[in-house]
């Protein structure tokens, strides 16, 4: 344990310091502590740290690593200390073969590398005793060159010092690692900052080209008053990544590298120094027939892949770049050709996105639509373009107006962009196109688009794997489903209801069964089974802004902060159904949005509906199969006599069909007999207004079903009352007949007539 | 991953082994209870083991074997309370107790108590236990996980002699657990000797000398001697004399990279004399000293027993730690007693490439915020 340093302290060192130190002489693996102030406020402690090693290495008392088994390691404290941090540097000898090393000059104290972030953070929020353990540990894994931790990631290969810098495509340059061992030729542009060292930016879009004779005529350079610019050329290489012959290198080695000789050195380790040699005695030979007129950058990147992915990636690919100034003298086959080394700095890329959204790699992209790019759907688009999976197509049937600032994520360019009716769909494609994905805008209203296959070519372009509906339109939504489509993609929906108060996410099952349509339905009756969410749905000031706005462009007042949260949590759901994750069931997902901004989701996994109607006749019927499952359970409870119901549903006037989604049991003053059924009345009417009041209309009483004991169809019976109940509704009725083994079903309609 | 884990018990022993096969080898318990006397402030040893343990298809916590050196309560205690007793099909989800597949038992289980044979709750839990494992292997009904049993050496009067199969005699390896042989490590059985070789000294009789005394050779990786360990539960010196008489001529049978001190670093273990009574003119046996003394490079010695101070306290015996140290010194081995380890966690030691490693005791920042409040009685005036 450690000695009685901080207590015993000269008077001079500050109470921080001393509070510091007798925190570290709590730690086990301190056990010497000594301290001198300077007459400047600060001092240093001087640490010894134990750490334990195994049996064999035990006599040595040092590692094969380098690292002493009791080290000292000086700990500076600023004047400023503890709002400052300290310094922590080891013997000025300690091995600077490790990863998790401060870069620095070979001559300076080496400085580990303790925590991921700032040594002041961990200060404070785990006091001096937690940077104790964290160094503790440092020195515990360096002994046994463990610093490179599986769990964390591979560190990259540390440099001490920068020349110039590159930027290209990361994502698009691992994949050049592919195949057998390699290399590229790829064109490059740059800026030059002349100096005693001169400096480039340089930057490549990885067009892989070959490099041919008279290539070097267009390495010209232009002055500017500043600095220069020009064409250069970039070498890739790639080791072998062939499946069982991939080339993997798993050591560790700080940068060193100045000259070609040991930049080939590090090719091989790295299993591409055979490429290398290749393309760079190719250039040579091409430039030594056809000089370059003068100087240029060679940026040669080799790619060496690490036993597991690097810190902060999911790749396993490292990019070591490096640079060789070439101009007339240069030799591309000497090995003292001199080495700059550059900094790789990455470009937006969809895969950069998908990585730091923590999606895996996607190559290519899942294909979708979003219909509507208002509030939500820009919102959307915008959420899933910054994952890396922005819409390959957007539409819109509408352009921006000034009161939609106030939540869409179009930012106004001017005071007068209210007055140049930009479609949306094009400002969103804009916004999406600065984060390097590119999609197709159209300014259209898709529900007359649908009824042209070229219209649905637009909506629906090949290989699309799903079309997202956010235009909260009831009609374009019956419009997708009940579109003649042939085979058609995967519908979606999101959208906000009842004043924002909801928020409305469904997927259709697959096959398109359950559809958009009949999850509608279903929604429904959940909202009429919870009172709050019916309220919300239904209640008066949803009923008000509707019949305040029209019904087409129903827009709440909501503030952008109230309406982000509902669309961030749906675009959240829509980025893994686009990453594979959609199921075959329908999806229903019916957020209630709290007054404090808060969101509680209801998610369940929809059946596929049934179809009960027969093929000679125009309305079709569909059934959820709790009503099928109800249907048979009555059947079974009043055996050799006719038994029966009211259904409850809605009729799609667009899709002209019946969809049944619950039931009312037969009151009890039916009457049931081997041959006929009669619905009673007692309580009933009750309870088909009930079902109206709570859905605000939606779904009604749209029939009875009844049940024959034999393989009949509708008898004469059935007609009449099929005839009174439809003079009697202004929809068509439906009167279901469940036979033994299948449904037959009799539907009447009252049809407008001219009076007269 | 090859590990030892060495639980912070005070006096006693309690060890849990995990090979690299993934099993687990249980050397001994000492589970203290807030009720017994100096348990009100040991660390949770019994959830520390069980968070380290795996459980079977039926749920069930196990350790596929569990040897006990010797039926003394600081080896034992705790038994009832957290391990399955009786048949495996009796175990009961409510009480989440640990299944013991394979036991590895001395034959002291065939005494009959006696004035010099006392028995605590636990031991006597261990011995019907036993028994009843070995009835079912006499009516050849024992060969199912948690009904298996090994004795470890031979017993008087020839108790032993119809259970060859499941009898290791001393002096021999064995290298099965739990019915199936398991490379990853060897067993060599060092002691306890059949009572013939020892009935000439009636204190060789006692539960002590009766201990099991074992070489245990672990595997890491490619490395079939990672880690050699010597256990000696409580065996005194007359027993490592005897051991030293037996084995001396080949010592590597007694080598090791850790070793358990035997009896919480005992000075009866090293010599005849009261360290109590004699002070620094106690005796070492320079026999037992040699038994104890094949220590391989780097070795460590570790001491299972309370922190040891400078008094007459025997064990842990401050005498005994000096002549460890002493023979550590010609290897560049380590002395380490297991309560001078920081924290309330087992000291963990690694089968690394490179030989036994004690993994660096992980500190909580919570330990140097700790408040001081709650340690002891706080006068207000």
């Amino acid at each position: 344990m450690a000695e009685e340093a901080g207590d015993s302290a000269p008077a001079q060192i500050s109470t921080s310091v001393s509070r510091a130190l007798r925190q570290a002489s709590a730690h086990s693996s301190v056990i010497n502590i000594d301290v001198e102030a300077n007459d400047s406020g600060s001092s240093i402690a001087r640490l010894t740290i134990r750490s334990e090693l195994p049996a064999r290495w035990r006599a040595s008392g040092r590692s094969p690593f380098g690292v002493l088994r009791d080290e000292e390691v000086a700990v500076g404290f600023p004047k400023r200390f503890p709002i400052a941090p300290p310094t922590i540097t080891l013997r000025d000898d300690f091995p600077r073969n490790h990863p998790h090393i401060q870069p620095g000059p070979s001559d300076a104290p080496v400085e580990p590398c303790l925590v991921l972030g700032s040594v002041r953070e961990i200060l404070q929020a785990r006091g001096f005793f937690g940077l104790m353990e964290q160094l503790a540990d440092w020195l515990d894994k360096a002994s046994s060159l463990s610093l490179n931790d599986p769990k964390a990631g591979w560190e990259p290969v540390r440099r001490d010092r920068i020349d110039d810098i590159a930027s290209f495509d990361a994502s698009k340059v691992r994949q050049m690692a592919s195949g057998k061992a390699g290399a590229a030729y790829c064109s490059t542009v740059y800026l030059h900052y002349a100096g005693d060292e001169g400096f480039y930016k340089i930057h490549s879009d990885l067009v892989p080209e070959p490099f041919r004779k008279g290539q070097g005529q267009f390495f010209k350079r232009t002055n500017h008053q500043d600095y220069d610019t020009g064409i250069g050329e970039a070498v890739i290489a790639w080791p072998d990544s062939r499946f069982e012959q991939e080339f993997t290198c798993d050591e560790y080695l700080p940068e060193t590298v100045t000259n070609l000789g040991q930049l080939l050195g590090r090719a091989q380790l790295y299993g591409c120094e055979a490429p290398v040699k290749s393309k760079l005695s190719h250039m040579q030979q091409v430039l030594g027939l056809n000089p370059a007129p003068g100087p240029f950058p060679l940026l040669v990147a080799l790619l060496a892949r690490r036993p597991y992915p690097l810190v902060g990636t999911t790749s396993p690919i490292e990019l070591c770049t490096y640079m060789i100034e070439v101009d007339s003298n240069t030799k591309l086959s000497d090995p003292d050709t001199s080495v700059r080394l550059v900094a790789h700095r990455d470009i937006v890329s969809s895969e950069l996105l998908r990585q730091t959204s923590g999606l895996a790699p996607a190559t290519p992209a899942t294909k979708w639509t979003l219909i509507g790019c208002g509030s939500v759907g820009s919102k959307i688009a915008l959420h899933t373009s910054r994952a890396g999976c922005a819409p390959a197509v957007m539409i819109d049937r509408s352009t921006i107006s000034a009161h939609n600032f106030a939540r869409h994520t179009a930012i106004p360019n001017s005071d007068f962009d209210g007055l140049f009716f930009e479609p949306k769909a094009s400002l969103v494609r804009s916004q999406v196109g600065k984060l390097a994905q590119s999609c197709d805008a159209y300014r259209l209203d898709v529900v007359p688009a649908l009824e042209h296959p070229s219209g649905r070519e637009v909506v629906a372009p090949e290989d699309t794997a799903l079309v997202l509906d956010t235009t909260g339109s009831l009609v374009t939504r019956e419009a997708l489903v009940h579109t003649d489509w042939g085979t058609r993609p995967r519908l979606g929906e999101a959208c906000l209801m009842g004043a924002g108060k909801l928020a409305y996410l469904v997927s259709e099952g697959g096959d398109g069964n359950p559809t958009l349509s009949d999850l509608a339905v279903e929604a429904y009756r959940t909202f009429s089974l919870d009172g709050s969410l019916a309220s919300k749905a239904f209640g008066a000031e949803a009923e008000q802004v509707v019949i305040g706005q029209g019904c087409s462009a129903s827009t709440f007042m909501m503030s952008d902060s109230q309406l982000s949260v509902p669309a961030a949590s749906m675009a959240s759901t829509i980025t893994e159904w686009l990453e594979g994750e959609m199921g075959e069931a329908g999806q229903l997902r019916i957020g209630s949005v709290g007054k404090d901004g808060s969101l509680a989701w209801q998610a369940t996994d929809e059946p596929p509906w049934l179809e009960v109607s027969t093929p000679d006749q125009d309305i079709e019927i569909r059934m959820h199969p709790r009503v099928h499952e109800a249907i048979l359970a009555d059947i079974a409870k009043y055996p050799g006599v006719e038994t029966g119901g009211v259904l409850v549903g809605r009729f799609s006037a667009i899709g002209n069909k019946f969809q049944i989604v619950d039931f009312i049991d037969a009151p009890p003053d039916s009457k049931r007999s081997p041959t006929e059924f009669v619905l009673g009345t007692e309580g009933l009417k009750q309870k088909v207004e009930e079902v109206a009041r709570l859905t605000g209309g939606a779904l009604q009483a749209v029939g009875t079903w009844h049940h024959h004991l034999a393989e009949t169809g509708p008898s004469t019976t059935d007609q009449v009352a099929g005839a009174l109940l439809a003079l009697r509704q202004n929809v068509p009725t439906l009167l279901l007949i469940r036979t033994p083994t299948s449904y037959n079903s009799l539907i009447a309609e009252a049809l407008f007539e001219e009076a007269g | 991953m090859t590990k030892t884990h060495h639980f912070k018990v005070d006096n006693g022993d309690m060890t849990l082994v995990q090979l690299e096969s993934g099993r687990t080898v249980m050397v001994d318990i000492n589970i203290r209870s807030a009720a017994d006397d100096d348990g009100q402030d040991a660390p949770d040893v019994a959830a520390q083991l069980k968070s380290l343990l795996s459980r079977d298809k039926g749920g069930r916590m196990y350790v596929d074997a569990f040897l006990l050196t010797h039926p003394d309560e600081d080896h034992i205690r705790g038994l009832e309370n957290h391990f399955h007793l009786g048949a495996p099909g009796d175990w009961q989800k409510k009480d989440d107790k640990i299944i013991i597949r394979e036991m590895w038992s001395s034959p002291m289980v065939f005494r009959r108590r006696s004035k010099n044979h006392t028995l605590c709750d636990d031991a006597a839990a261990w011995n019907k236990e036993a028994r009843r494992r070995v009835q079912l292997f006499r009516d050849n009904n024992g060969d199912a996980s948690g009904d298996r049993i090994l004795i470890l050496g031979e017993d008087e009067g020839g108790k032993t002699d119809d259970l060859t199969a499941i009898l290791v005699k001393t002096g021999t390896s064995f290298g099965k657990i739990d019915g199936v042989t398991d490379n990853t490590f060897s067993a060599l059985l060092l002691a306890p000797f059949p009572k013939q070789e020892t009935d000439d000294d009636e204190s060789l009789l006692t539960k002590n000398n009766s201990s099991v005394v074992l070489q245990l050779t672990l595997t890491a990786g490619n490395d079939s001697t990672a880690g050699v360990y010597l256990f000696g539960g409580d065996a005194e010196v007359g027993i490592w004399e005897k051991v030293w008489s037996k084995y001396g001529q080949t010592p590597s049978r007694l080598s090791y990279d850790v070793l358990l001190s035997p009896h919480h670093c005992s000075w009866h273990s090293l010599s005849w004399d009261s360290w109590s009574d004699k002070g620094k003119d106690a005796k070492v046996s320079q026999d037992a000293r040699s038994a104890l003394a094949q220590a391989n490079d780097g070795a460590t010695i570790l001491a299972s027993s309370k922190a040891i101070k400078d008094d007459k306290n025997d064990p842990p015996c401050i005498r005994a730690k000096q002549e460890y140290k002493d023979i550590l010194a010609g290897v560049s081995g380590e002395f380490r007693c297991i309560a001078d380890h920081a924290g309330d966690n087992p000291l963990v030691i690694e089968m690394t490439a490179n030989g036994p490693k004690i993994e660096r005791a992980k500190s909580s920042a919570t330990v140097a915020a700790a408040s001081g409040i709650g340690s002891e009685a706080l006068p207000h005036g």
